[in-house]
């Protein structure tokens, strides 16, 4: 059971935000969204959450549209910036009706997790801080009885301590409980050992469509004189350039064509995903 | 499925909000004015319980809470939406609820009327129905009973749907605009009204005249009661029915808000 979107397209007003999205979601997997501000990753969540609707474009399970589809929809949980919760409402009684539109809740697991983060289920949402009112749709997410979780920016206004817990959260539900994580954040950094695939968007296209693995394994830093790295990177896809006095790092994402001698004076580093992600991003190379 | 789990979850809110309303109503009819009274002459003297029964606000408050909870649609669409709810479920439980509680509230009031206001009122019976439409069935006939019943359900359901309308419609927009457009179109009813009342002597317009005589039953007749109340009763059920599918359309375009 995969969720597929094909060609999506969303303009607000005359502004392409979306422009012929294409990807899949597959099982049990958990996956990063990622992009710089603006380049629609939270219209593209809404999309497949059938919470905004697209000028084009199909999302479909299993073939199936997810459009004013309550079925499909109830095994999608997106946990959003937006807080779309009545601020009058007490917690424990948000679970209970969470409880009863998706037609299940982990009531254990919840009370472990309120108990964890410190986090009083008699609160009315109203009452809760920005930190607090995530964490509460963080636990709401990790409880519900759905197969894809949709979670974006799930770190806004989390402490260290918080955003270390909730890791430490995510990782042992989905291996006690797998399903599809998708995380959409800017904190690459903290997520890049979780995620096992990655969506880039950028400018309302997809940029990369890749796991991590095999998107790292072809990410190089390649520093040394610069003449040296320039005539050794010459003809590659350099994504981003870096200089200091004579040293030079080139970013080069792609095949290094091996079978060339490596000078002495040229060394070759692995670039970690977010210095690869804000190379691509930033309009020094392409993805594909 | 769905829309069982949610017409469920709205009724248990509505019929928690109808039971308040009630509460609240019986309040003010019989607590407030023995507290005025004392305040004001110092003794209860003029009061008294049968005085007390003869008021009847039931009416008037359903409408007024059935309009208000209707215009807050916004809080519970998103609610719905954020836990994984198509719009058209929300839409179709909505009706289902409204309707439910708009028949609930026209029983109540009908059975508080002839049970409670009546026989405290000397058997005198003034309901708006029955000035204006109690005898074309004829005074003592029995269908003036689901027809009574049925005309203030549709009533009340019409000024659900009214306050949903503007509920969708003010959901569209952000707080600064909604305030904008609401200024704007209660100046704009005054100018109207204003230039009506200037002009509509040089104006021909019998026809609304017209209109209007035919949606509210008018019958041209020296007698009381004798207005043809299915007119009304049509114009409601037609009235619900477009106004109900204007609100899907107002719907399907809300855009969830942080706020």
């Amino acid at each position: 059971m995969e969720i597929k979107i094909s060609e999506i397209t969303k303009k607000f007003g005359k502004k392409q935000i979306l422009n012929g999205v294409s990807l899949t979601i597959e099982p049990n997997r958990i996956y990063g969204l990622l992009g710089r501000n603006g380049a629609g990753k939270s219209t593209l969540l809404n999309i497949i959450t059938d919470r905004i609707f697209a000028n084009d474009g199909t999302v479909t399970i299993d073939g199936v549209s997810t459009h004013e589809h309550d079925e499909l929809l109830g095994k999608i949980y997106l946990m959003s910036e937006v807080n779309l919760y009545q601020k009058r409402v007490r917690l424990q009684e948000l679970f209970k009706a969470s409880k009863i539109m998706y037609g299940g809740f982990d009531e254990t697991y919840a009370k472990h997790l309120c108990e964890a983060f410190e986090l009083n289920p008699k609160l009315r949402f109203g009452q809760l801080s920005t930190g607090y009112r995530t964490i509460f749709k963080l636990i709401i997410a990790l409880c519900l009885p759905v197969d894809y979780v949709f979670l974006d920016e799930p770190i806004l206004g989390l402490d260290a301590n918080h955003r270390e817990l909730f890791y430490k959260e995510l990782l042992d539900t989905y291996s006690s409980h797998p399903r599809t994580f998708v995380i959409s954040t800017h904190m690459i950094e903290e997520i890049a050992n979780m995620i096992e695939h990655v969506f880039v968007l950028e400018n309302g296209k997809i940029l990369v469509d890749d796991d991590v693995d095999h998107m790292l394994s072809q990410a190089y830093v390649i520093t040394g004189p610069g003449e040296t790295v320039d005539q050794y990177t010459e003809g590659l896809n350099i994504i981003g350039t870096e200089s200091l006095g004579n040293l030079k790092g080139n970013y080069v994402f792609g095949s290094l064509n091996d079978d060339r001698e490596i000078p002495d004076t040229v060394q070759i580093s692995r670039m970690d995903l977010q210095k690869l992600f804000i190379h691509l991003t930033s309009g020094g190379g392409t993805g594909k | 499925m769905k829309t069982k789990s949610v017409f469920k979850n709205k009724l248990k809110h509505s019929l928690k909000g109808v039971g308040y309303t009630y509460l609240l109503t019986l309040v003010v009819m019989f607590v407030l004015p023995v507290v005025f009274t004392f305040l004001f002459t110092g003794s209860l003297k003029g009061v008294s319980l049968h005085n007390l029964l003869q008021n009847n606000l039931l009416p008037f408050i359903s409408v007024l809470f059935l309009f208000i909870s209707s215009y807050r649609i916004y809080g519970p669409f998103k609610f719905y939406i954020q836990n994984g709810i198509s719009r058209r479920t929300v839409w179709k439980a909505t009706i289902g609820v409204v309707s439910l509680c708009s028949l609930l509230m026209s029983l109540i009031n009908y059975g508080y009327y002839y049970m409670v206001v009546v026989p405290n009122a000397g058997n005198v019976d003034n309901t708006f129905y029955n000035q204006l439409f109690g005898q074309f069935l004829g005074f003592h006939s029995f269908w003036n009973v689901p027809a009574q019943i049925f005309y203030e359900w549709l009533l009340l359901w019409s000024f659900a749907v009214i306050g949903t309308f503007f509920g969708s419609l003010s959901a569209l927009f952000k707080r600064r605009t909604r305030l904008i457009i609401w200024l704007t179109v209660l100046i704009g009813i005054v100018v109207v009204i204003r230039f009506l009342m200037q002009f509509h002597t040089a104006m021909n317009l019998d026809w609304t005249e017209d209109v209007i005589k035919f949606l509210v039953g008018y019958t041209k007749t020296d007698g009381e009661g004798l207005w043809n109340p299915f007119h009304p009763i049509g114009v409601m059920m037609v009235a619900i029915f477009v106004g109900t599918g204007i609100n899907y359309w107002l719907q399907q375009h809300l855009i969830l808000k942080n706020q």
